[in-house]
């Protein structure tokens, strides 16, 4: 059987065609294949294998193209030449291909390695990655800060800086070249061995100051700490400065401390006396001047010691009773006290007084109104409105007791059927009566009005003349021993002659020894005696009119001189209306002279007076 | 007694030293020698199987791998033919080749290795596609993961 040969030769030549096209192409997608990934071993192994196959494909079908094209054409004799080189080309390459194909594990292993690796260089890049992520977001935080952060460079240079330093030293956007710290942000430091990055770089780990600046019409205060900025070898390459802004806070102690400024001068000012203690036991935290004043106890030696320490209550009852009611209601207003003074002395006082919190202890403030004053006003009101019941009492007794005498005999006198049975000389008595009652109630009208005067700030009128003090004394006492059988009268006056003229206003001496003579009979029993004794001294004359009466107590004695002041205001028998002493006094003091008494109860009572030679 | 391994090398010996001289369709005579480009086939073949079976342990997979080995078991089964093709040219006669002046006009086939012969030199039907299979390969491994 003949097979045709041309099929031979076609599938030869056409194979060979195919082959070399395949191949180019197959070299295009190797060369694709391997730049896709020109790191990866296994690729290049790939493409170094196409390569031998495709050497060898090209060799051959280049080698079986020539053969054909030389055997159509008859030159047999020139392939037998050169076949052999082709044959050993292509034995070449299976040899190539067959170390290759051996490599395969090689190669496999070396990149399963260097995957391996890679897959952990690639873990290790993601978390490092990852770190570096972190780092960078919290420094970005950290430079995003609401505070100004910036860097500097040793050189001044300002590296880097956050918005907020920005939003208070902003850029210069028409210079673009680097800027230096002192022309950001100029300041009393810069240029001084204060200069923060100096110091830096003299040592310092960290440099914290205080600076104030005026920014956009403001003062802004801040707190500027600054510490070393080093590169990853550790070499300081400059600082990182981080600004605290303390202005509100600067505000906030500038109004505490005025607070507080205002605080303590209203309670250093406070006219009542006030204090600051610790509830628990007392011990006081603070006192004002009023207190200081007031106790005669000085700050320092009132703080630390309570109340008791200071013995400042009169009474301790009163404080116990306090510290209760303070203890149950938080709050004490107007507790009347009494309180120890220098020399000894009480003072009344009003406490009110209120428990605060002060540094998370528990204090009381006391405020302490001294009303002393107060309590002796009102208790001479209420004497003077006592004086002046007593006073209507008396005044209406002693102008009617005159009074209803003057009407009962007028009214005598004037009755037809009675007067014309009375005789010439009872009509004449009647009168004298009438005309003595008339002249007391003038005498008693004359000391409300001496009196009233000199309650309006009126000294008695004097008027002076010349007078024989001797005469006076005896018209005086001759008075008396006329119209007062009751009792005896002695006038004890020098016997030899002396000087007895004085200046005086003889009506108003009379008027002081007829009340002080009246005195002395109105509180001496009867038939007692009373002595006017009268001695010249150097500078003028001395009068004493002694009783035996009933005499009075120093607290009596103390009362003596107050207007319508009564020894014995219960005994109404007694008349008068308590002037005489106080007039007297007023009138002998008006003459530059002076009045004082002395007694004892149930011995009597002596009056003394001086009179000078001449009233100035 | 000699191990079969040992037989089929001196076979192989035999037959390249008994090559005879180069026919116009012979192309691996001369100074190359048979038996080289024999070993040199066996080689690629052997190099061809073991790539295979590292593929085959090493459990690749993903797109292109299946070409490639298609390639390759191409490759291999083209080896054997263009080897048993070598081994039958020694058996080829000069007059089995009908020729006018100068072209082959047809093979005279008398027996099954004539026949063998004659497919043998159809070696393209086979390497061809295996250079097509690789392309498809390269492509599909070149192409974006």
């Amino acid at each position: 059987m003949n097979a045709p040969w041309s099929l031979v030769v076609f599938v030869d030549i056409l194979g060979s065609i195919l082959t070399l096209l395949i191949s180019w192409w197959c070299a295009l997608y190797a060369r694709q294949l391997i730049k896709n990934k020109p790191d990866d071993v296994f690729r290049n192994y790939i493409f170094l294998f196409t390569l031998a196959i495709l050497f060898f494909a090209v060799s051959r079908s280049f080698g079986h193209l020539v053969k054909q094209v030389l055997l159509l054409n008859g030159m047999e004799n020139i392939w037998s030449q050169i076949a052999p080189f082709s044959g050993a080309v292509n034995s070449t390459t299976f040899v190539v291909i067959f170390a290759l194909s051996l490599a395969f594990n090689r190669f496999q292993k070396v990149h399963s390695e260097i995957e391996h690796y890679k897959d952990n260089l690639e873990v290790m890049i993601k978390i490092r990655t990852a770190e570096l992520e972190n780092s960078k977001n919290t420094l970005e935080n950290i430079l995003n800060n609401s505070n100004p952060i910036n860097i500097t460079a040793i050189n001044f240079d300002l590296l880097q800086a956050n918005e907020a330093y920005y939003s208070l030293w902003p850029k210069d956007r028409n210079n673009a070249d680097m800027i230096k710290c002192y022309e950001s942000r100029p300041g009393d430091h810069c240029h001084t061995e204060e200069c923060p990055l100096k110091l830096i770089i003299e040592g310092s780990e960290e440099v914290v100051q205080e600076v104030s600046k005026k920014l956009n019409g403001e003062i802004k205060s801040f707190i500027v700490t600054a510490r070393p900025f080093h590169d990853v070898d550790g070499k300081l390459i400059g600082m990182v400065e981080s600004f605290q802004d303390i202005t509100e806070r600067k505000r906030a102690e500038k109004a505490m401390q005025d607070s507080e400024e205002r605080f303590r001068l209203i309670f250093e000012s406070n006219p009542d006396p006030v204090i600051l203690a610790k509830l628990q036991d007392g011990k006081i935290l603070d006192v004002n001047k009023a207190f200081e004043n007031a106790t005669g106890i000085t700050r320092v030696t009132a703080l630390g010691h309570n109340s008791e320490d200071l013995a400042l209550w009169a009474d301790q009852s009163q404080r116990e009773s306090f510290r209760k009611m303070l203890q149950t209601h938080g709050e004490v207003d107007n507790y009347e006290a009494s309180f120890r003074v220098p020399g000894g002395q009480n003072r009344t006082a009003l406490v009110s007084a209120r428990v605060l919190n002060l540094h998370d202890e528990s204090c009381i403030l006391l405020v302490i109104r001294d009303i002393t004053t107060e309590k002796e006003a009102e208790r001479v009101l209420i004497e003077m409105d006592q004086m002046k019941s007593e006073l209507i009492t008396t005044a209406a007794h002693e102008l009617n007791t005159p009074l209803s005498a003057i009407m009962g005999y007028t009214e005598l006198l004037l009755s037809p059927e009675i007067s014309g049975d009375l005789s010439k000389e009872q009509k004449l008595g009647f009168l004298h009566e009438i005309y003595d009652k008339g002249d007391a109630l003038s005498h008693i009208i004359d000391n409300l009005l001496d009196i009233g005067r000199i309650d309006c700030g009126q000294p008695a009128a004097l008027d002076l003349h010349e007078a024989d003090f001797v005469e006076v004394l005896g018209k005086t006492i001759a008075f008396f021993r006329l119209h007062d059988k009751d009792h005896t009268y002695t006038l004890d006056i020098p016997k030899e002659p002396v000087k007895s003229t004085l200046v005086i206003d003889r009506h108003r001496i009379n008027q002081v020894l007829e009340n002080l003579l009246s005195n002395a009979m109105k509180y001496s029993p009867k038939d007692t005696e009373i002595i006017l004794k009268g001695r010249l001294q150097q500078e003028g004359w001395e009068v004493r009119i002694m009783d035996q009466g009933i005499g009075m107590e120093q607290e009596q004695l103390d009362h003596i001189y107050d207007k319508f002041y009564r020894a014995d205001s219960s005994d109404t028998s007694i008349g008068g209306l308590g002037l005489g002493m106080s007039i007297a006094k007023q009138i002998i003091e008006s003459h530059n002279g002076e009045i004082r008494v002395e007694s004892a109860i149930g011995e009597g009572t002596t009056v003394i007076f001086n009179l000078p030679f001449v009233t100035s | 007694m000699l191990t079969g391994r040992l037989q089929a090398t001196l076979f192989f010996l035999a037959l390249s030293v008994n090559a005879s001289p180069a026919w116009a369709v012979q192309a691996h005579g001369g100074a190359e020698g048979l038996l080289s480009h024999q070993i040199g086939h066996l080689l690629f073949a052997t190099g061809m199987g073991y790539l295979l079976y590292r593929l085959r342990t090493m459990r690749q997979s993903g797109r292109g791998w299946p070409e490639f080995k298609t390639s390759i078991w191409l490759l291999i089964a083209w080896n054997v033919v263009t080897f048993t093709g070598h081994w039958m040219n020694e058996f080829i006669t000069k007059e089995q080749f009908i020729k006018d002046q100068t072209t082959i006009l047809s093979f005279s086939i008398a027996n099954l290795p004539d026949a063998i012969y004659y497919l043998t030199r159809l070696d393209h039907l086979i390497l061809v596609p295996s250079f097509a299979f690789l392309l498809l390969a390269l492509r599909k491994r070149g192409m974006p993961q």
